[in-house]
């Protein structure tokens, strides 16, 4: 065993820390140097940034972990979208009317997505359809509600009492912190969190040893509608207002939040679900400011999505054939010490 | 004893509860076959009393026709990846890149064969990429979709650019859709799905495929052989579609194609047709929802539902649908994506 393995065994923690620390770091530094040569401007270019990056962070976080409370068990919520605007619509303004100030519009906007979020379990608990045909059905019905409510008109937080604090930088950073360490609890501490994780091992073996798969499935879609909140107020502080939208146009949400979130899984193999999906929002988040400044160049939108979605694409080529890419280095390491053993046997004849 | 304790338990057996003589139903074959037509007849007849006979004027009907050959063109060749299992969302996009480089070929040399083509061409060529990613790099068909949707949708707005709509020459589309090109073209499609569907080796290793894939694959049927056809198959059906969609509107936009994936999974549901596959597909479920879904919009703006309504009342719909069509699960369904 070489020096280097040595160490790796024996500082696993340190590894692992490192690990879920140089992706987002990685991609970072790779915007940072691209961002320089071709425009000038650092990724983190001023002050406005940094509050742009912990905003969109922490929307892209709770959705991201929102969409893992089911995707970990085979269920992808394409309802997800929907449950968020249906939630903040009238969540928030029901908040509003109360002069309940943006507490209460988190507060009420999570309660509501509670709701969406238990009413979708329990159709599919009791309908048993695909989870994302399921949720796209549910899309066309929330969608549907969210623009009837209010006269069309949506949430908006511009000039509202109290909404501030959704902006206030030591706020986010509270809830999101109050977040990590609720969601680090239920997944991984909780009697919930250890049934979750036996039925994501397998669902036929999880129930006959008598777990209740369905309520467990019931609590996620729970879990998922308010986190799935939690990311649409903050996402409506800082665009100031929420367009209700149709024809799906929720899903895109839903579709732009998969990235962190699958990124998010990949590293969570060398930390937990909450701390990889953190860093995996932060990746991304870093490339999309990043490729925010080619803007000054004068690309596109449009051209900055086609990247973006096309590193996505790149990602996941990679991520389904790690074990074949594991499997080649393992060959060529086995190759190679026999060739060493053959050359080492040689020369003790010769 | 053993035979009267036997007759006992067969009578036990005959007395079916509600739940169980649905079930029945709704799998008995002639009912499957019925259902369909008895969904679109209701839905005409509905519509044509609320509108006082205004449903069935000659320009309402041709109206909905056309809308119905674009869906039931799209329905019928998506038909084929969804009988052996899979769900691709991306036809709407596809259907959008594929009309517009079709379009720009056309303004840019005035050749009128070159406009479907190109059309064709590219959403073969988008549909086999899409196969490939699933097929080769092993990534889930509705991954790739949803990757691949906002790509293509990207490209297709960066070409349109900011007008967001490109136009044709209303000579060339008025002259292919005099020239009945619409009509040859749609059911030429529509027999060569059937036979291959229903008269062919590959439509049966499908659908053989989709009701359970390892026995399959363990008789010796290539699941990526198939997956390509079924693909390939639905991209020739959305090329032709989205030729037809520009004769349509004489022009593509930014909007060409949206909504359209929704619109084939209910056409694909309302012709009887589970979108999970299986024995009991059929390549002709498109064309009868396809016609049940434009009717059913047209009908309820006729009636002045406002269009937020139209979206629920079709949620609604499309999800009893499925219900009906799907077999009920002793655990929850699942399906890992990552």
């Amino acid at each position: 065993m070489s020096k280097w393995q040595d160490f790796r065994r024996k500082h696993v923690l340190l590894m692992n820390t490192l690990f879920t620390v140089a992706v987002p770091l990685t991609v970072w530094l790779v915007m940072e140097l691209l961002d320089y040569s071709t425009t000038g401007l650092h990724t983190m270019n001023s002050m406005v940034d940094w509050t742009t990056l912990m905003r969109n962070l922490v929307s892209s976080f709770c959705f991201a972990l929102g969409l893992n409370c089911n995707m970990a068990l085979g269920r992808m919520d394409t309802s997800t979208g929907s449950q968020m605007f249906l939630a903040c619509i009238l969540g928030g303004n029901l908040a509003l009317s109360l002069n309940l100030g943006g507490v209460g519009v988190l507060v009420f906007s999570m309660l509501l997505g509670m709701v969406a979020g238990a009413f979708v379990g329990f159709l599919f608990i009791n309908l048993r359809i695909l989870p994302m045909v399921l949720g796209l059905g549910i899309s066309l019905v929330y969608e549907c509600i969210s623009f009837s409510a209010n006269n069309q008109q949506g949430l908006n937080l511009f000039g509202k009492p109290g909404v501030g604090i959704l902006s206030n930088r030591l706020f986010i950073i509270g809830i999101t912190v109050l977040i990590m360490l609720v969601m680090t609890y239920l997944f991984q501490y909780s009697p919930f969190g250890y049934k979750r994780r036996a039925i994501q091992g397998n669902q036929k073996l999880a129930n006959d040893a008598g777990i209740n798969i369905y309520v467990n499935a019931l609590l996620c879609y729970t879990a998922a509608g308010a986190l799935v909140a939690v990311a649409g107020v903050f996402d409506t502080a800082y665009k100031s207002n929420l367009v209700p939208v149709l024809g799906m146009n929720s899903n895109s949400t839903v579709f732009s939040n998969m990235f962190p979130m699958a990124v998010g899984l990949w590293l969570a193999k060398k930390s937990n679900p909450v701390i990889g999906i953190l860093a995996g929002s932060l990746s991304v988040q870093f490339l999309v400011l990043g490729l925010a400044k080619f803007t000054n160049i004068g690309m596109s939108d449009y051209m900055q999505t086609c990247i973006k979605y096309s590193v996505w694409l790149v990602f996941m080529i990679y991520r389904m054939n790690e074990d074949k890419i594991q499997l080649i280095k393992d060959k060529r390491a086995r190759v190679a010490l026999a060739k060493a053993t053959r050359a080492q046997r040689a020369a003790v004849a010769a | 004893m053993t035979a009267t304790s036997s007759a006992n338990t067969s009578g036990k057996e005959l007395h079916l509860n509600w739940k169980e003589r649905v079930d029945v139903i709704r799998s008995n074959r002639w009912f499957l076959m019925a259902f369909p037509f008895a969904m679109l007849a209701l839905i005409i007849l509905i519509f044509g009393g609320a509108t006082g006979g205004n449903f069935f004027r000659v320009s309402v009907l041709k109206g909905i026709l056309s809308q119905a050959i674009i869906i039931g063109t799209c329905a019928t060749g998506v038909s084929f990846i969804y009988s052996n299992g899979n769900l691709d969302i991306s036809i709407g996009a596809v259907l959008g890149m594929g009309a517009t480089l079709g379009v720009l070929a056309y303004n840019a040399t005035n050749i009128t064969p070159l406009l479907i083509l190109v059309s064709v061409g590219v959403s073969l060529g988008l549909m086999a990429f899409n196969c490939t990613m699933s097929v080769v790099c092993h990534i889930k068909t509705i991954t790739v979709a949803i990757v691949v949707t906002q790509i293509y949708s990207a490209i297709t707005t960066l070409l349109i650019g900011g007008a967001g709509t490109i136009d044709i020459a209303y000579e060339t589309s008025s002259m292919l859709e005099d020239g009945g090109f619409r009509y040859i073209a749609f059911f030429g499609y529509f027999i060569l799905c059937l036979v291959v569907y229903h008269f062919t080796r590959i439509g049966r290793e499908l659908r053989f495929l989709g009701g359970n894939e390892t026995c399959a694959q363990q008789t010796g049927m290539s699941s990526g052989k198939a997956t390509y056809v079924s693909f390939l198959m639905a991209g020739l059906g959305v090329g032709l579609a989205a030729v037809f969609s520009v004769i349509d509107v004489s022009a593509v936009s930014v909007e060409t194609g949206s909504g359209l994936g929704m619109d084939v999974m209910l056409a694909t549901v309302l012709g009887g047709m589970s979108i999970f596959g299986g024995s009991r597909s059929n390549a002709y479920a498109g064309l009868i929802g396809a016609l049940t879904v434009a009717a059913l919009n047209k009908g309820l703006l006729m009636v002045g539902v406002p269009s937020a309504f139209i979206q629920g009342i079709r949620g609604v719909i499309f999800l009893a649908l499925v219900y009906m069509n799907s077999e009920r699960r002793d655990l929850l369904p699942s399906r890992m994506q990552f």
